[in-house]
């Protein structure tokens, strides 16, 4: 049931989110020495813009303080106020409250405390040294569609509303017309199926109408529809976008102001209420908080705006397919001829290539460009450098590579913290650069490319480089390597991944380098991805994040057990070997270990351990699959390789429900359900860490 | 009850199938196909009656094995078993039966609440929403029981689905 206007709201948002990230990159991109004046105009077209939709959707909170963005930008685009870098940190900052200003009027909430005072502090600075003009900026009136004029209305459609011929939906674009028309739809009224009249109608409604308009015009609307019980009309409170509930009862239960002003004092959170009932421990509340803000963001993420183009080239692919299915009819009927043989190998061949085309096609919808994330680097990096005395340059390639919309918003993160790092520690201080000769201008690079069926994305600096002496000593420290073992480069470099690599004791030249990089592995990881590191000491690391093309297509290994046929994420399998030429021993009687270069390496029975029984386990299989992960490894038994492919990932959990060691499913090209394991989970399972 | 009080209002139709020679029926409401047997891909962990998931064009979907559920034995060698496509709370589920028979439109006064059954049968209480009795061809009544899928689904241990997912 959702109410058409969600639509546009949604859009809405996103556009002005664009808007403002539009303003950002404007703003960090200027020269302030010779500013371009068409900058200018894009600056304050965004902030007119943002203005004008979030007055017409109904958002007076945005609008209003847009407005005073626009204001002052309005002298700086005539030529009468000079764009100084103080200037344009404050309209940064204004960037940063318009998102939160959307943020929460995305979610009907109000401002946070916080950022209405940051908001009061920095009008004020828009009207310090901007001289006479913004002086009236405070004061301009706002848009006037936005004020909280207008009416509250409770609409119950009489039982014989059908009956008597009336369109609702004409009644409400009526309404419509005379403002900004919100409903929310009440469906309590009506019955269970069986006890439905279908000619009566059960409706009813209650609908805000932000207007300017008499009372009168609304009546009208109302005429010969509802009126007495079925309509009560009421004139809006002064602002804030949905009543609150004191409101309303204050309206209909005649509720005093003053018993719901003590009321609200004595309320408490449902999550309060159940800590002093002794339900529930804190934690347990904040953690299902938590959980609770994380699927409000997931709903929020669940759009993808796609090009038209795309769409369209979809379409005439579905055009083909049909043509195609003709063509095969076609061929089917004119039997087993020559010519019939042949008509149908070619349609064949043709449909093979369609159904590819469409799969790659429909998979790109997912895509959208990487620069969605690269985005907020121009402003973090100017931040960063500003905080701590470095000049620092980013450059950006490869914007327009396409990433699956699921990886943009988990790289997010990481390639924050690898950027920060590069800044940070990567980087090296003013002083010392110009010692080794370095240009003062530091410089971060951050690419992304498509090679074969991967995406690379590059974190690049020409800072000092992985110190590998500082590495070594350290991981021998900390027992990652042996004493003795000669770890190649690339090995060594991949230690700053590992969890607790320099999180016990700060390394000066090497600080914080680890802090958080295991995340960073983590998250590359969940995303079916690895990790790359290259390091010139003086010259400076590149730090590549390998990635798949997509979550829904997973590179595999098809492997038989038994009756089974499982699937290994690629990522995960290290090798492949026959048991005979191994060094199989057995430990405690019935486990085995195998001996490979010195490592020992738990043998794993994958039916007992998925609890298939153990019918048929006597016999030793005679593959071994060599797979890690998390740093652990282990030889699943295998009867047979079937083959590498790729495979497309279904969820167990839409219909069933999670499986340990199990990450999903995937139809094979019989028709058959094949599991897809999860290494990690099954590593832990036979490590005994998880009750299965 | 209550579900049998609402549905007072009408006939309600529903799928007669049969499972060791008894006759059992779902509302038909519930029913989105019948599909003839597939290979079902066994499951870790899973119940016995819960044996694995099967391929409904492209959605993995768990199959429940009735006669395990109620502990009616194997099937005989000649019965080539059912699978009943249900959907139920948002979720599929396949149900697999001996055979399916027929429509019936039940006038929904004819349905009795199911007396206690006791130690005969491992079929609780809980599972049926009420007998039915048909006229047979033989002059004899067959007694037709009535699943309530609702119940039968949300048992624990059949899905156990929120305490598995958060381990």
């Amino acid at each position: 049931m959702s109410n058409p206007m969600d639509q546009f709201r949604d859009a809405f948002f996103e556009e002005a989110t664009e808007l403002a990230d539009g303003m950002e990159a404007t703003l960090l991109s200027m020269d302030l020495t010779a500013v371009e004046p068409e900058d200018l105009h894009t600056l304050f077209r965004a902030a007119h813009s943002i203005k004008g939709n979030a007055a017409t959707f109904g958002f007076p909170a945005v609008a209003s303080f847009t407005h005073q963005l626009e204001s002052t930008l309005e002298p700086v685009r005539q030529g009468t106020r000079p764009l100084t870098d103080d200037l344009r940190e404050i309209l940064l900052q204004g960037v940063d409250l318009i998102r939160s200003h959307l943020f929460h009027a995305r979610r009907d909430e109000v401002l946070p405390e916080k950022d209405q005072q940051a908001q009061a502090a920095l009008v004020i600075k828009l009207k310090e040294d901007g001289s006479a003009p913004a002086a009236a900026v405070v004061a301009a009136p706002v848009a006037p569609m936005v004020s909280g004029t207008g009416f509250s209305i409770r609409f119950e459609a009489p039982r014989d509303t059908f009956r008597r011929g009336i369109n609702l939906e004409r009644l409400f674009r009526d309404l419509a017309k005379l403002g900004t028309l919100h409903t929310w739809p009440d469906l309590s009224g009506v019955p269970a199926l069986e006890l439905m009249e279908p000619e009566d109608c059960y409706l009813a409604w209650d609908l805000r109408l932000e207007t300017t308009r008499p009372r009168a015009d609304v009546d009208d609307v109302f005429e010969f529809v509802a009126e007495g019980e079925n309509l009560h009309i009421e004139n809006l409170p002064q602002e804030g976008a949905v009543p609150q509930l004191g409101e309303i009862l204050q309206a209909e239960a005649g509720v005093s102001p003053k018993d719901i002003r003590e009321a609200l004092s004595q309320q408490k959170q449902l999550g309060e209420l159940l800590v002093d009932m002794g339900k529930v421990k804190p934690e347990a509340v904040t953690k299902a908080l938590d959980q609770q803000q994380k699927k409000k963001n997931q709903a929020e993420a669940s759009t993808v705006r796609v090009a038209t183009e795309k769409i369209d080239r979809l379409v005439n692919l579905v055009g083909e397919l049909v043509i195609t299915q003709a063509m095969l009819t076609q061929a089917s009927q004119a039997g087993h001829t020559m010519q019939g043989e042949e008509q149908m190998s070619a349609a064949l061949l043709q449909l093979d290539r369609h159904t590819r085309e469409l799969q790659e096609r429909v998979m790109g919808i997912r895509m959208v460009p990487v620069e969605m994330v690269f985005s907020r680097f121009p402003r973090m990096v100017h931040e960063l450098g500003k905080q701590l005395g470095k000049d620092v340059e980013l450059v950006m390639e490869g914007q327009a590579t396409e990433l699956d919309k699921t990886f943009i918003e988990m790289l997010v993160d990481p390639l924050t913290h690898l950027v920060r790092n590069a800044v940070d520690h990567g980087m090296e201080e003013r002083a010392e650069r110009a010692l080794t000769g370095k240009p003062a201008m530091g410089t971060i690079a951050l690419k992304a490319a498509s090679r074969g069926g991967h995406i690379h994305i590059e974190v690049k600096d020409d800072g000092k480089g992985l110190n590998r002496d500082r590495i070594l000593e350290k991981a021998l420290a900390k027992g990652m390597i042996q004493p003795g073992a000669r770890p190649s480069d690339e090995e060594l470099n991949l230690l700053i991944f590992e969890p607790g690599f320099s999180t016990l004791e700060q390394v000066s030249d090497l600080s914080g380098r680890g802090v958080g990089m295991d995340v960073v592995r983590q998250n590359v990881r969940s995303l079916g991805g690895r990790i790359e590191v290259e390091s010139q000491p003086g010259q400076g690391t590149t730090i590549r994040l390998v990635l798949p093309l997509t979550l829904a297509i997973l590179d595999g290994l098809t492997v038989r057990v038994g009756e089974e046929t499982f699937v290994f994420a690629l990522a995960s399998v290290l090798e492949s070997f026959s048991r005979l030429g191994a060094d199989v021993q057995t430990v405690k009687g019935d486990r085995e270990v195998i001996n490979l270069r010195g490592e020992f390496i738990p043998v794993v029975r994958l039916q007992k351990l998925l609890g298939f029984g153990t019918s048929g386990e006597a016999a030793a299989r005679p593959l071994l699959v060599l797979v890690e992960s998390e740093g652990r490894r282990a030889a699943m038994a295998v009867d047979e390789l079937l083959g590498q492919q790729q495979v497309v990932i279904k969820s167990l959990e839409t219909h069933y429900k999670r499986v340990e060691g199990i990450s999903g499913a995937t139809i094979l090209g019989d028709g058959r359900v094949a599991l897809i394991l999860d290494v990690q989970g099954l590593l832990r399972l036979e490590a005994g860490l998880v009750e299965a | 009850m209550a579900n049998i009080d609402a549905a007072t209002q009408g006939l309600q139709q529903v799928l007669c199938f049969a499972l060791a020679g008894e006759a059992y029926a779902l509302p038909i409401l519930k029913v989105r196909e019948i599909q003839a047997q597939a290979t079902i891909t066994r499951i870790p962990k899973a119940p016995s009656y819960m044996p694995g998931v099967i391929n409904l064009r492209g959605a993995i979907v768990p199959i429940l094995e009735l006669r395990d559920r109620f502990s009616l034995g194997v099937p005989p060698e000649d019965t080539r078993p059912v699978i009943i496509i249900v959907e139920v709370q948002g979720r599929t589920l396949g149900i697999r039966v001996d055979s399916v028979s027929d429509v019936l439109d039940l006038d929904p006064t004819a349905i009795r609440p199911a007396p206690e059954l006791g130690a005969q049968t491992a079929l609780g209480r809980e599972f049926i929403a009420g007998l039915a009795s048909l006229p047979g061809s033989t002059g004899s009544d067959t007694m037709l029981i009535l699943l309530d899928l609702d119940r039968l689904l949300s048992d624990k241990e059949l899905l156990a689905l929120d305490s598995a997912a958060m381990a």
